[in-house]
């Protein structure tokens, strides 16, 4: 092409006059042809805008955004899938599953403490012979447990707690030291619950050992 | 819009997003990120695309808007962008200017220095082979302002052209 035109071009170009077809004249020109020596300096800019408008996003890109759609939509559906409720309902929701879950431990607790406690109950019965222990009239019987019953009385009476101080006095106030009694039972939970994650983490460190 | 309709009308956009992000913002991680970003926003807004008159304007603009604000972030977290420019400009001098005269990346600067309208202009004319109703559209300017700022845009360019020059002779 004769450089005299693209020299024209040229100016055209950097004027802001340059039509779509011209300046794809130019980019041809300086990316296919041999460059004059005087236009040689623009070559660099027109080999840019060629080399720039042939950058793309390999297959890994769509495979990464497909994936990512995917996984959003799968999201999306499963959160749909349950109702829509207000924000007040769905604290509430979680708070009496944190509540339910602090039952269901403190019974696992209560459980196998009755278990543990029952298990030293009856070695000891096979240890001691109660028989010697066994009231030998009905009258000493009555004697033992009005005895029996009498400790215990005193012992209720020890041991009893005037609750009426810690009564709330308004709707308020048992609202507030009930929602205190749940943040701080739910606080303890989840502790509780991260110290067991952190446990059987350490447990399957130490089962390496072992394999 | 069903996948397969996305993936023959929209997924085909994405280079032209990434060219016109790495034009903004220059880093290809980020570029790609944002265009994710975009396709995802485009994905989840599929039930309003039949009110958008030109997609791919659309999207343009959408990614137009998410480069500069992570460039906006960017430079928050690090230093402005101008500065960090007429600092790489000042510190070279003229032979080290003349050396790179050709170099991409002194071309890359020479865009990157340019105003935010001027580059946005340039990048879709010069690269994507946009008109100037295309640029109008996507950009949100009338066909006056896309000529002015591409008049602007290569005036800039040809004056630090014949400057790098004038430091070879």
């Amino acid at each position: 092409m004769d450089y005299k035109y693209i020299e024209t071009l040229v100016d055209k170009y950097f004027e802001g006059e340059t039509s779509l077809q011209e300046e794809t004249q130019l980019k041809d020109y300086f990316t296919k042809e041999r460059i004059h020596p005087s236009l040689e300096r623009y070559q660099g800019l027109f080999q840019y805008w060629v080399d720039e408008s042939q950058v793309k996003l390999d297959d890994a890109f769509d495979i990464a955004l497909l994936e990512k759609m995917e996984a959003q939509e799968a999201a999306d559906s499963s959160a749909s899938a349950k109702p829509k409720k207000g924000k007040v309902i769905q604290l509430r929701t979680r708070m009496l599953y944190r509540v339910a879950a602090a039952i269901a431990l403190v019974m696992a607790a209560w459980w196998s403490y009755q278990t543990i406690d029952k298990g030293a109950i009856e070695e000891t019965q096979t240890a001691i012979d109660w028989s010697e222990y066994e009231p030998q009239s009905v009258e000493e019987a009555e004697r033992l447990l009005a005895e029996a019953f009498s400790k215990i009385n005193k012992e209720e009476k020890k041991q009893s707690i005037d609750w009426s101080k810690y009564e709330p006095k308004t709707v308020e106030e048992a609202m507030e030291l009930t929602t205190k009694a749940f943040q701080k039972l739910s606080t303890e939970v989840t502790k509780g619950t991260s110290k067991a994650t952190k446990e059987v983490s350490k447990v399957g460190e130490l089962n390496k050992f072992f394999e | 819009m069903d996948i397969r309709e996305y993936k023959t009308t929209i997924l085909p956009i994405k280079n032209k997003l990434y060219r016109f992000t790495l034009g903004i913002i220059k880093d290809t991680a980020e570029a790609q990120d944002v265009v994710q970003e975009v396709l995802i926003k485009v994905w989840n807004k599929r039930d309003e695309l039949d009110h958008i008159n030109n997609i791919e304007a659309w999207c343009m603009r959408l990614t137009k808007n998410l480069a500069i604000d992570k460039l906006r972030s960017k430079h928050r977290r690090t230093e402005d962008i101008e500065t960090t420019y007429s600092l790489s400009s000042s510190e070279s001098t003229p032979f080290e200017q003349t050396a790179v005269k050709d170099s991409v990346s002194k071309i890359k600067n020479m865009i990157a220095d340019l105003p935010q309208k001027q580059k946005e202009v340039i990048l879709l004319r010069d690269i994507e082979g946009f008109s100037y109703q295309e640029i109008s559209d996507t950009l949100n300017m009338s066909l006056a302002q896309v000529k002015t700022n591409l008049f602007r845009a290569r005036q800039q360019i040809k004056a630090l052209f014949l400057k790098t020059e004038s430091y070879g002779l």
